[in-house]
């Protein structure tokens, strides 16, 4: 390519400009995409896929289906994914008064990778 | 989990190839317009089983009935379809392929989010439970952590793959997410190779490269939330494709269609999608119904209207159940905007270091190579630089005036929100990557750069 006109640089600039950057992440996200199949990812996160499994095992069998259950853990997290692992068998209500059943989850070296569902009936 | 995804897969796109093909044309386009084809049925699917009551495979296979009796009768009434191939460089399609191929690869880790656990498996869990479930969960206050009004389509795609597989399996949910985020970004790939159809084969062939960069660029940006079941790379990617065939391409009526289908599947996506339907859809009738035409702001009206109905019914639909946006409720944060402002500047700006690149190429693309541009027949590059500001202006507005705590909203969140105007960005400059290796256009053709 002869740099003889305006347009010329311009092209060369442009393309320049364009090619260094699809570079730049491209190799960017190649990175990105080899960091994510680590092992030490992939065991992270498959203790906790286990560990949701667990937990979603543990309602079925702590309270009766349709039972209306109170959470009652201390951390947003835990709440949140005891609504979620609940859901489909149990119905969390936001008021304790309504709830057959409080569920909150607490350390332990049993149960659920390091979690243990308690439940208790309220009502 | 191999037999698993076919099976949802095939569920899912299956009913879509007919109707894509009737709208496209029976072309490889159709067939990587079909998934996302088939999330949108899945997507109506869910509305209708909240407004109406029923389950969710009941309407999806009213829909897909409906929508392949109707493409069938409009593929036979435009006369025998003929089967038209890659008419470009054969290796374009295979590197595209390669790039998705690798990024998907990030899937060997079984990654679900808190997020994506939070908002796409729970909402996709009350859908699969039938109306009744559906409908109490999305009232229920023991669930407003989950965001009860986020439109549908990934979590319905999720539960249509439950059904497929006949239990609830979370990680199938994730798996079918990120496909779909491949397939909307292969959907950029091909729209930026047709860029590049009318141009020399050093510049076809660097359309089909760039287009693929463009996918790993998406991936790369989105980083973790590529993988992870989250919605933000999907609405992002589908509203990129949507710019892409409605803003930058010849006009034609199957890249109005990939462009609607594309609109459709970002409304249904998210909620920052839903908001970036209206101003593409606008966008895109101001170009397609052009004057002299009869009635034109009524047919600018129906068309834009046609491309946000189903996001508006969606929005509408909660607001009529009493469902509130948690972003915009009551708060006690006591920050006023103009101590907002900078903090959220400052944020978004970290993530879109590629701007102040984009910007140069544009103006100095702009300014010198405009018949190049205007040679493949592509559109002046405002309409997307439109859209793109129009994002940000949507983005920064939402952390000002939102009412959650700032500082923890913009650390959980504003990588994924700036993912859209990223792709967009990365996406023009594979197009002036494009226009500056092609040579000074030829004589005028009619054709233009069709998808």
């Amino acid at each position: 390519m002869r740099l003889t006109s305006p347009g010329s640089v311009a092209r060369l600039l442009a393309g320049v400009g364009a090619a260094v950057s699809l570079v730049v992440v491209s190799v960017h996200s190649v990175d990105t995409t080899r960091g994510l199949r680590s092992a030490a990812v992939v065991s992270g996160w498959t203790e906790l896929a286990d560990q949701t499994a667990c937990l979603r095992t543990a309602v079925r069998q702590a309270v009766p289906r349709g039972a209306s259950v109170w959470i009652g853990s201390p951390t947003t997290v835990d709440s949140q994914r005891l609504a979620e692992v609940s859901t489909l068998w149990a119905v969390p209500t936001l008021d304790r008064a309504d709830a057959r059943w409080s569920l909150r989850l607490v350390q332990s070296r049993v149960g659920c990778e390091g979690l243990r569902l308690e439940a208790e009936r309220t009502a | 989990m191999t037999v698993h995804l076919v099976e949802a897969l095939a569920l899912l796109v299956l009913p879509a190839v007919v109707p894509s093909a009737a709208l496209t044309g029976v072309r490889p386009l159709a067939l990587v317009l079909a998934p996302l084809g088939g999330a949108v049925l899945a997507a109506l699917a869910a509305l209708l089983e909240l407004a109406l009551g029923g389950t969710l495979v009941t309407w999806f296979a009213v829909l897909a009935v409906a929508a392949n009796g109707a493409a069938a009768v409009w593929l036979v009434r435009a006369g025998r379809p003929r089967w038209s191939g890659w008419s470009t460089w054969w290796a374009g399609p295979v590197v595209v392929a390669g790039a998705l191929a690798w990024s998907l690869t990030g899937l060997r880790a079984p990654i679900v989010s808190y997020d994506a656990h939070t908002f796409w498996i729970l909402h996709a869990l009350w859908i699969y439970g039938g109306h009744r479930t559906y409908l109490a969960a999305v009232k229920n206050p023991a669930y407003v952590f989950s965001n009860q009004d986020y439109p549908p389509l990934v979590s319905a795609a999720g539960a249509l793959a439950f059904v497929a597989e006949g239990k609830v399996d979370y990680r199938l949910a994730e798996v079918v997410t990120t496909v779909l985020n491949a397939d909307a970004l292969a959907l950029v790939a091909l729209g930026i190779a047709a860029a590049g159809r009318r141009a020399g084969g050093r510049s076809r062939a660097a359309a089909w490269v760039a287009g693929a960069a463009v996918c790993l660029a998406g991936f790369g940006v989105a980083g973790i939330n590529a993988v992870n079941g989250e919605a933000d790379l999907l609405w992002a990617a589908c509203a990129a494709a949507a710019v892409v065939y409605g803003l930058v391409l010849a006009p034609s009526s199957a890249g109005l269609a990939v462009a609607g289908v594309s609109l459709v599947a970002a409304s249904l996506t998210k909620n920052e999608g839903s908001i970036m339907a209206v101003v593409v859809a606008v966008l895109v009738a101001f170009r397609f119904v052009a004057p002299p035409r009869r009635v034109l702001w009524l047919r600018r009206a129906a068309l834009a209207g046609l491309l946000v109905l189903p996001g508006a019914a969606w929005a509408l639909l909660l607001r009529v159940e009493g469902v509130g946006n948690f972003f915009f409720g009551p708060t006690t944060v006591t920050q006023p905007a103009s101590q907002r402002l900078a903090p959220t500047l400052a944020a978004v700006s970290h993530h879109l270091v590629v701007l102040p690149v984009a910007m140069i190429v544009a103006l100095v693309g702009w300014t010198f190579l405009r018949r190049e541009r205007a040679g493949l027949g592509l559109a002046n590059p405002l309409w997307l630089w439109m859209v793109c500001g129009a994002y940000l202006a949507v983005l920064v507005g939402t952390y000002v005036f939102g009412s959650l705590r700032l500082q923890w909203w913009l650390s959980s969140s504003v990588a994924r929100t700036s993912i859209f105007a990223e792709v967009l960005l990365f996406a023009d400059l594979a197009v002036w990557l494009t226009v500056a290796l092609a040579g000074r256009p030829g004589p005028a053709s009619p054709a233009g750069a069709r998808p």
